[in-house]
């Protein structure tokens, strides 16, 4: 463990740096919007959103310069000769990326909420309800939407580390082959490979593990009435099969497992 | 300083599976590295053809020969960054792995620090991945070559990192030392300096030392045994002092003689 | 040996992929998995 916590810390202090400058640029963005919701009105919501769309492909980005960056850097002579195993590199590096993308993600989520909710909740009023009853009813609304984003945390980690795992070993599978030239081109077809496997094996997955309970995965609640004697509060709840989730979990985990045979047994410097 | 407290630590390291059910005799008479017809190809050369050696405990040995003769590829190997891609590599009588990386330090040749960590921060990050780290002997290291703790490697000479870098090889009580180049790029006077660094680091009788380096001259009093590549092949394989015994001569004579 | 192993496994993945994609079309494998996945929602409601 003395040995994971040290590459965690490592990784932690080579990102952090970044990850917090980021995030200020992100916070900085907000503050900038908020001040000029007004003014921009109908441009607010995509402006706020429009950091959003590029941590996926930032992530994507991080995930490839993840190990590449170590060999480009010489920094392998020293990883490889390490006495650990070869997952502990893998699961330091995506467990610090994790927390990374999940910095920008709670800064969205926290300018989203100030920039774009918070002022209408607390002007919120119904010709139908009360404050009162309406108040609760914010509340309510409040948290399901944490709840929603509690149930769909997991299954996000989880599509992450899949992505991280393909991208990891596609990556090292590529360096295994004698090539001089166009070694690139060669991981993106790994890739594309190792995604089209993990699809289907998760499809497959999902029709064998078919028995097993579903899952819910969001939930909401709204009203709906057109007089304030009949009004009704629906509360829906999302499921998925429990099935290809599992699936792609126990997939996932093989290829850590290896990815972390290939990084301790196979890859060469 | 009891330079012995690393082996119970190297053991820990181990784990369960680490040979501790031998006795200590059997260990210490145990090769301490063996190579058995090892051939490696890179596409288009062949870096090793059909090297074999074997070193026991408690040696110095020069590995020497030109650019390209194989020298770095053969540290590799020991090291478990290359695999053969025929013949046998064994350490301590194991298959290079996690388990012989816990008991072989390695210099590489190239400079493999991150430059954003300052001097302290790579000693304490190297440090907590072996249980033979000796701090005695990192501080006497560190005394010896004058490394500044606070400043950042990307600030410190190119001399300063080889330094730092042979700090880390040489601060553990590892059965197997490998040094792979590591007076490459450095001034005369600093030369000097290192091979006195690792004259007063390395425990006669308890550690194998190999050393690779086109430096004959500085490095050739430390040598008990010499093993000469040319071209993927050994072509000279002896006790240093019988050598030059033999020749009459220095070993960097002998050399120049043998690889023409 | 081993390399060879892997290579295998490589070439089998790319055939796989390639037979795949010939035989069903990109939309109806990306369509199998949310099939498999079924996502529905369920609702209750009550008066306020």
């Amino acid at each position: 463990m003395r040995a994971f916590a040290a590459l965690l810390r490592k990784e932690l202090r080579q990102h952090g740096p970044t990850a917090l400058a980021f995030a200020g640029v992100l916070i900085a963005w907000a503050i900038v919007l908020y001040n000029f919701k007004e003014r921009w009105d109908d441009l607010i919501p995509p402006l706020l959103i429009l950091p959003m769309g590029f941590t996926p492909l930032w992530f994507l980005w991080r995930a490839y310069q993840s190990l590449r960056a170590e060999w480009s850097g010489r920094h392998a002579h020293l990883l490889l000769a390490l006495p650990v195993p070869g997952w502990y590199l893998t699961l330091s590096k995506f467990l610090v990326l994790l927390l990374e993308v999940g910095l920008y993600a709670a800064v969205h989520a926290g300018a989203i909420y100030l920039v774009a909710v918070h002022d209408d909740l607390r002007h919120f009023s119904s010709p139908y309800l009360s404050d009162s009853v309406g108040n609760a009813f914010i509340r309510a609304t409040l948290w399901t939407a944490f709840r929603t984003v509690l149930l769909l945390v997991p299954h996000g980690i989880l599509i992450l580390a899949a992505a991280y795992g393909i991208i990891h070993v596609s990556w090292l599978a590529s360096r295994l082959l004698p090539l001089s030239r166009g070694r690139r081109i060669v991981s993106v077809l790994i890739l594309a490979g190792l995604g089209w496997m993990m699809w289907r094996g998760a499809w497959l997955l999902g029709l064998a593990l078919s028995w097993l309970p579903r899952i819910p995965v969001a939930q909401g609640m709204w009203i709906e009435g057109r007089s304030a004697d009949a009004l009704w509060l629906i509360h829906s709840t999302v499921t998925v099969a429990a099935g290809p989730v599992v699936g792609l979990l126990l997939l996932t985990a093989a290829l850590y497992a290896a990815g972390s045979w290939l990084l301790e047994r196979e890859v060469e410097l | 300083m009891t330079e012995t407290a690393g082996v119970p630590g190297t053991a820990a390291a181990l784990g369960d599976r680490a040979p501790v059910r031998e006795a200590p005799v059997a260990e210490s008479a145990k090769p301490v590295l063996e190579f058995h017809d090892v051939h490696k190809h890179y596409p288009g050369v062949d870096a090793l053809r059909g090297v074999s050696f074997t070193l026991p405990r408690g040696v110095v040995v020069g590995l020497l020969g030109a650019n390209g003769s194989g020298k770095s590829t053969l540290i590799k190997l020991a090291a478990g960054m290359l695999r053969p891609n025929r013949g046998r590599v064994r350490v301590l009588g194991l298959e290079p792995g996690r388990r012989t990386k816990a008991r072989v330090a390695y210099l590489p040749e190239v400079d493999h620090l991150y430059a954003w960590m300052t001097v302290a921060e790579t000693l304490d990050f190297v440090r907590r991945f072996y249980g033979d780290w000796q701090p005695e002997r990192e501080r006497l290291l560190m005394e010896e070559l004058g490394l500044p703790e606070r400043q950042r490697v990307g600030a410190l000479s190119k001399g300063m990192r080889a330094r730092l870098r042979l700090v880390l090889a040489l601060s553990r009580a590892a059965d197997l030392i490998l040094l792979d180049e590591p007076l490459s790029g450095i001034d005369p006077p600093s030369r000097s300096r290192i091979t006195r660094a690792i004259l007063a680091a390395y425990r006669a009788g308890e550690q194998t030392l190999l050393l690779s380096t086109h430096e004959v001259l500085e490095t050739e009093s430390l040598f008990d045994r010499v093993l000469v590549l040319d071209r993927g092949r050994v072509v000279l394989d002896g006790d240093a002092d019988s050598l030059r015994g033999q020749a009459g001569r220095s070993i960097q004579a002998l050399l120049e003689e043998v690889l023409g | 040996m081993r390399r060879l192993l892997i290579l295998t496994v490589l070439l089998a993945l790319a055939a796989g992929c390639v037979l795949d994609l010939h035989s069903n079309g990109i939309v109806d494998i990306f369509g199998s998995l949310f099939e498999v996945l079924d996502p529905s929602t369920e609702s209750v409601q009550q008066p306020l």
